[in-house]
């Protein structure tokens, strides 16, 4: 805080002589470095588990598959002793957690119960040929572990474990590039998942049940869903009005949830996936027309309806705003 | 020249140092709403979804008027055609911009920033 700007305000009688003192003492006080040290802690957890792997790749020629195997065996099993023993009783509502060090303990052990159930599989071959049972197995276990530790991280997980066993990549950075959208069976597999995960948030939200859990569901399911309806849109040739004709109504559904919760978030991607479907539906209609004047219709289309949705944002935005206090 | 109003800028500042003091319990309530009234600003500044949208958008039509200009322009014989092309097209982003800042308010709203930077290309 700025002690000019307090000093002006109290030469034009906007604020008293204390408050002037508290800015001032304000500024001397030491800061809170509680977000710094728990993103620190989760990027320490990340790291060491991803330095664990290496360090077992790169020695797997001198160290015996049995010791990992137990070594990584007994830190997870232990990482989730320390849970149970120091988790609060379960509850729908949020949980706090007992200490600092609960929730990265915690993750500390999902990860090391990820690598423990894939190294298995991987060397030992436990599940067989059973691929889906190598996911399903963990994916359970999370599910049960976020629910009874009430932890989002694990929740996230989760689902993404949840999309492998369905056969998709969640991941934001690959999610387009790791999934062949051109295959039939992954977008009929991405619709089911994402109207699964949607209803789930929905579900958790009306029978009250881990309601904070709700928009982790809904931003996985929604992604997920749309990308998957944009994904048929494209593929489907003779039937693509109609596919869009859905994702159009599903936008429009999320539109209108959006601006109930005032999620800014939900309803600028919702308007996006619906602008990105029509320019799509525009396009394929214009190359159906032939002449030299269908590229001019073409950009005469991108600069308004971009120029439009401009307008459409921000009275939204002011909209939604006007209804915020102080 | 300057295209944002200095004491709506200004403004901006006190007020987002109040709102500071008054997250900290520093300044009552009262004196809260009494400094944001003497010190009204109507810059227009979205969430960051909004202006991260708003740039998008804005990105697509100029990429799009970009892409008019040269059609129009295609097949000009004269060799300064292009520099032409994009001095007008870039001129025509800055006079939006300082329309947009006059009438809009928009500061930092992911329009005039894109709008900008497409000018000084």
């Amino acid at each position: 805080m700025d002690k000019i700007i307090f000093q002006k305000l109290l030469h034009e009688k906007l604020d008293t002589p204390s408050e002037f003192e508290k800015v001032v003492s304000q500024e001397l006080e030491p800061r809170s470095v509680h977000w710094d040290l728990r993103t620190l802690l989760y990027l320490g957890i990340v790291l060491l588990t991803t330095a664990f792997g290496i360090l077992i790749y790169k020695n797997i020629e001198s160290i015996s598959h049995d010791v990992i195997i137990i070594t990584i065996g007994i830190l997870c099993a232990g990482c989730f002793w320390y849970c149970f023993k120091n988790a609060q009783k379960y509850s729908h509502k949020k949980i706090n957690s007992s200490n600092i060090w609960f929730d990265y303990i915690l993750l500390l052990g999902c990860l090391l119960l990820l690598t423990f159930i894939g190294y298995l599989q991987f060397e030992y071959n436990v599940f067989g040929n059973k691929w889906g049972l190598a996911t399903f197995i963990p994916m359970m276990l999370l599910f049960m572990a976020a629910y009874y530790f009430d932890h989002l991280g694990v929740l996230s997980l989760a689902i993404v474990n949840l999309a492998a066993w369905v056969g998709i990549t969640v991941i934001p950075l690959q999610i387009l590039q790791s999934n062949d959208f051109g295959s039939s069976n992954l977008i009929y597999s991405g619709l089911v998942l994402g109207a699964f995960l949607l209803s789930t948030s929905f579900a958790s939200d009306y029978y009250k049940i881990k309601r904070h859990f709700c928009f982790t569901y809904k931003n996985f399911g929604s992604h997920i869903l749309l990308i998957s309806l944009a994904a048929a849109t494209f593929n489907f040739k003779l039937f693509y009005l109609l596919w869009f004709s859905v994702l159009f109504t599903v936008c429009f559904f999320l539109y209108r949830n959006a601006l109930k919760e005032r999620s800014f978030y939900f309803l600028v991607f919702s308007i996006l996936y619906a602008y990105i479907g029509l320019c799509y539906v525009v396009v394929r209609l214009l190359f159906s027309f032939v002449g030299g004047a269908v590229v001019y219709f073409g950009i005469f289309y991108f600069i308004f309806s971009g120029i439009g949705l401009i307008v459409l944002l921000i009275h939204l935005n002011k909209m939604l705003k006007s209804h915020d206090g102080v | 020249m300057t295209a944002y109003n200095i004491t709506s800028l200004q403004n901006r500042i006190i007020d987002q140092q109040a709102s500071e003091a008054f997250r900290n319990a520093c300044i009552s309530e009262e004196s809260y709403k009494g400094i944001l009234k003497a010190h009204t600003e109507k810059l227009y500044t979205p969430d960051y979804f909004v202006r991260l949208a708003l740039g998008i958008l804005t990105l697509v039509a100029v990429f799009f008027t970009t892409a008019l200009g040269s059609l129009l322009f295609y097949g000009a014989t004269l060799s300064s055609a292009l520099t032409i092309l994009l001095s007008l097209i870039g001129f025509t982003y800055y006079v939006i911009l300082e329309c947009l800042i006059k009438s809009k308010k928009c500061y930092n709203a992911g329009v005039d920033n894109v709008l900008m930077f497409s000018a000084l290309l």
